[in-house]
């Protein structure tokens, strides 16, 4: 039997923290320069922006209830749209809390992490740079590349359709220099497929070790898709052991724990357990459940910085289990194991205002990512048993 | 089709609420009467589907027309009190305007009671069951306003309950044997017996439409859930059903109504109750534990029933999200675990999975063995 635990091929780098955290998201912006085609975030809009006052209150609020908030560490999130459009906003509640958790004297102030997700477009610019400078210790940034130009430029686009990779790839051996072990989301969509291969050879080429990739949850998927985002991951995973790059390398579509009967009923996704406040002070069980999020549905309020967390309102969130909002057929899968699925999408999905009708949506999309990773470790073990005979 | 065992009838958009929901219209009287021909229609609907009718009426009395239909078939009546007559198998609900009008109602009356005491009231909760109790046989209390409950309702309603627990005991002692929702009803239970509105019944409204219950028409029409012409159709009906409720299905509050409008309305899904629900829930059960023990060595007729174990919380919450039965040691197990899930522990994993998620044989032998 192969021993996995030596190839970080499906070993993503360790998260600062842990389960020990509290995630807390800043929704700064609901503005990006960008037009993803597929963001779920179908409200962007250049209004909606947090105010120092809102961040202000919502720090004093987590620090005051050490009890609703025992975690010993705590990562606070800026997402948007696109953060770094409200850099100096950011600063500003960063020192904040700084001082604020020193005052206090809170467990946080010794364990605490600033967390970024960027369209990497601003990363360069002086206001960025001397933040980051600041923070250099308590920092995580995640830019958003793709890949490839093709695939890259094929979904991130200006609202006018220009591609945007040019704009960041320019930043990318700036970023790299100062987080080495920094690693990218790569979001996979129907017009992705064919790319997929070139596209993690090509982020991994540019110095990022660690690819986080996925399809789009969304209910986009098509007759033969699977197919053929099976034979891109055989692909890719032929060249992977071919240039023996699976020791060196992780992406995520590769694991050997994948497509086995899952027994355990827990909950994929962990929203409710974290939290997320927009500009308006509200908090949501995390930022899928923000108005500019939903598509088909209302919001999630589960309470706001103002009058605190409605603890009702997260009950349904932190007792949902697998089962509880699974169909039969996906309780008794016989590959089920590594199958994801996303709150805030089965529920702006469901057929009625409920988070316990779990999307189906890319089931063919799993079984074929299973299929390609049956495929991948059967090889890698038949190769290193051909290479271990010899020796 | 589904199989529901009855029907509530809302005889006229001003019907009296029966339980947690407000009818707004009953109070000012905003009459819209069912029309005949759709009575007509509701009933023999009924009579085919073998649902038994609960009718809900409204303060004003029903033109004759409408008596001589309703009295054809087998039904119960839901009325408010100050239309109370000598039909004792009919059910009165005291709103909460007419709270004031028990001590006219003479003792002995035997009379099947809904009290709906809004929150200001429970200060003076067990004054007023007192004074009703000998009045019925059975009597139900129904706390209005739960969604807006603060703890310090929570504490007043648990001092209440202390006081009344004095009472009830030395009720049953004396031989009288009234049925009390909050008290009698977990004694009696060995299993959840909720309202299961959805799933054992549904409502039919003057507009035509079937509702999950009155409630669901109350708070918008637009919640129908189908009507005669095209069907009953409810999406996610599973969750109504106690084996999609994570925290319900962990509880053994046999007794709570465990109301789907509530937990709708305080955590927006139907399978989820608020923890004020809860803990109302666990404050009668526990109120119904102190009787029972009182009363067993006392009385033969409480010999037969089950204990009622103790539990160290008032919110299965709590044991749902926070201990996992694997850490407890032997008091925790004992304190901690319902009576109804003890069981669970003998068995292996595999058995476990089994029994609750009727897997299919070919996967549950997969399981290792321990």
């Amino acid at each position: 039997m192969l021993n996995n635990n030596t190839y970080k091929i499906s070993k993503p780098p360790e998260s600062w923290g842990g389960i020990q955290s509290k995630s807390v998201t800043f929704v700064v912006t609901e503005n990006c320069q960008l037009a993803c085609k597929y963001c779920y975030l179908v409200g962007k809009n250049s209004k909606n922006k947090m105010s120092f006052e809102v961040a202000k209150k919502t720090i004093d609020y987590l620090l005051d209830h050490k009890s609703l908030f025992p975690s010993p560490s705590v990562i606070f999130d800026f997402i948007g749209g696109e953060p770094f459009l409200e850099i100096q906003l950011i600063d500003k509640i960063c020192d904040y809390f700084k001082i604020s958790a020193f005052e206090k004297d809170h467990p946080w102030f010794e364990s605490y992490r600033f967390s970024f997700s960027t369209n990497g477009i601003l990363y360069d610019s002086p206001e960025v740079q001397k933040y980051i400078e600041k923070n250099r210790m308590h920092l995580s940034i995640g830019i958003s590349i793709d890949g490839t130009k093709r695939k890259h430029d094929l979904q991130r686009i200006y609202p006018n359709g220009k591609g945007s990779y040019n704009d960041v790839i320019k930043n990318i051996p700036l970023w790299i220099s100062q987080f080495p072990d920094a690693s990218t989301k790569v979001t996979i969509s129907r017009d992705d497929i064919p790319y997929i291969k070139e596209s993690v050879l090509h982020l991994w080429e540019l110095g990022i070790k660690s690819v986080n990739i996925n399809v789009v949850f969304e209910d986009v998927w098509k007759e033969g898709d699977d197919e053929k985002f099976e034979q891109q991951l055989m692909e890719l995973g032929d060249y992977i052991i071919e240039h023996k790059l699976y020791e060196n390398h992780h992406c995520s579509f590769f694991s050997e724990n994948i497509g086995k009967p899952n027994f355990d009923n827990q909950n994929w996704c962990g929203a409710g357990k974290m939290l997320a406040v927009d500009y308006q002070g509200n908090f949501y069980p995390c930022v899928r459940f923000t108005p500019f999020s939903m598509e088909n549905k209302q919001a999630i309020v589960t309470g706001n910085c103002y009058e605190g967390i409605n603890l009702n309102k997260l009950r349904p969130f932190l007792t949902l289990d697998k089962k509880t909002q699974s169909t039969e057929e996906c309780i008794n899968c016989e590959v089920a194991t590594g199958c994801a699925w996303c709150q805030g999408a089965n529920y702006d999905f469901a057929d009625n205002e409920t988070i316990y009708q779990r999307s189906t949506c890319i089931c063919k999309m799993h079984k074929a990512r299973v299929r390609a990773n049956k495929y991948f470790w059967n090889k890698l073990e038949n190769v290193n048993n051909l290479v271990n005979e010899k020796v | 089709m589904k199989k529901f065992e009855y029907l509530i009838v809302l005889l006229d958009n001003s019907a009296t609420s029966f339980c947690y929901y407000d009818n707004p219209s009953y109070s000012t009287g905003n009459s819209d009467l069912i029309s005949l021909n759709l009575l007509k229609r509701i009933i023999k609907y009924a009579n085919k589907n073998s649902m038994y009718i609960n009718y809900l009426y409204p303060k004003q009395k029903l033109p004759e027309t409408y008596n001589k239909i309703i009295e054809k078939d087998e039904h119960i009546k839901i009325l408010p009190i100050e239309l109370r007559s000598k039909n004792n198998k009919a059910i009165y609900v005291i709103n909460p305007d007419k709270i004031k009008q028990i001590k006219n109602i003479p003792q002995n009356a035997n009379l099947n009671l809904i009290l709906r005491l809004p929150r200001q009231k429970i200060k003076d909760l067990s004054e007023i069951f007192e004074l009703s109790i000998n009045k019925c046989q059975r009597f139900n209390l129904i706390l209005l306003d739960i969604e807006n409950f603060k703890q310090e309702d929570l504490d007043i309603y648990a001092q209440q309950l202390v006081n009344i627990q004095k009472i009830v005991t030395g009720l049953y002692q004396s031989g009288r044997t009234v049925e009390i929702n909050f008290v009698s009803d977990r004694i009696l239970l060995t299993q959840m017996n909720n309202c299961d509105a959805g799933t054992k019944h549904l409502t039919f409204a003057p507009n035509g439409k079937f509702y999950l219950c009155p409630a669901f028409y109350h708070q918008n029409p637009e919640n129908s859930v189908g009507d005669l012409a095209n069907g009953i159709e409810i999406i996610n009906e599973q969750l109504l059903h106690l084996n999609h409720a994570p925290i319900c299905r962990n509880c053994d509050a046999f007794h709570c109504k465990r109301c789907v409008f509530l937990n709708k309305l305080t955590t927006n899904e139907l399978n989820t109750p608020s923890h004020e629900q809860c803990v109302i829930s666990h404050l009668e059960r526990n109120t119904s534990k102190y009787v029972l023990e009182k009363l067993k060595p006392l009385v033969k007729e409480f010999e037969k029933h089950e204990n009622i174990p103790d539990l160290d919380y008032l919110d299965p919450f709590e044991f749902v999200t926070e201990m996992p039965k694997k850490n407890l040691n032997e008091k925790q197990r004992q304190t901690q675990i319902p009576e109804g899930l003890k069981s669970f522990e003998k068995m292996t994993d595999r058995e476990v999975l089994f029994s609750i998620y009727q897997m299919l044989k070919e996967i549950s032998n997969k399981l290792p063995n321990k």
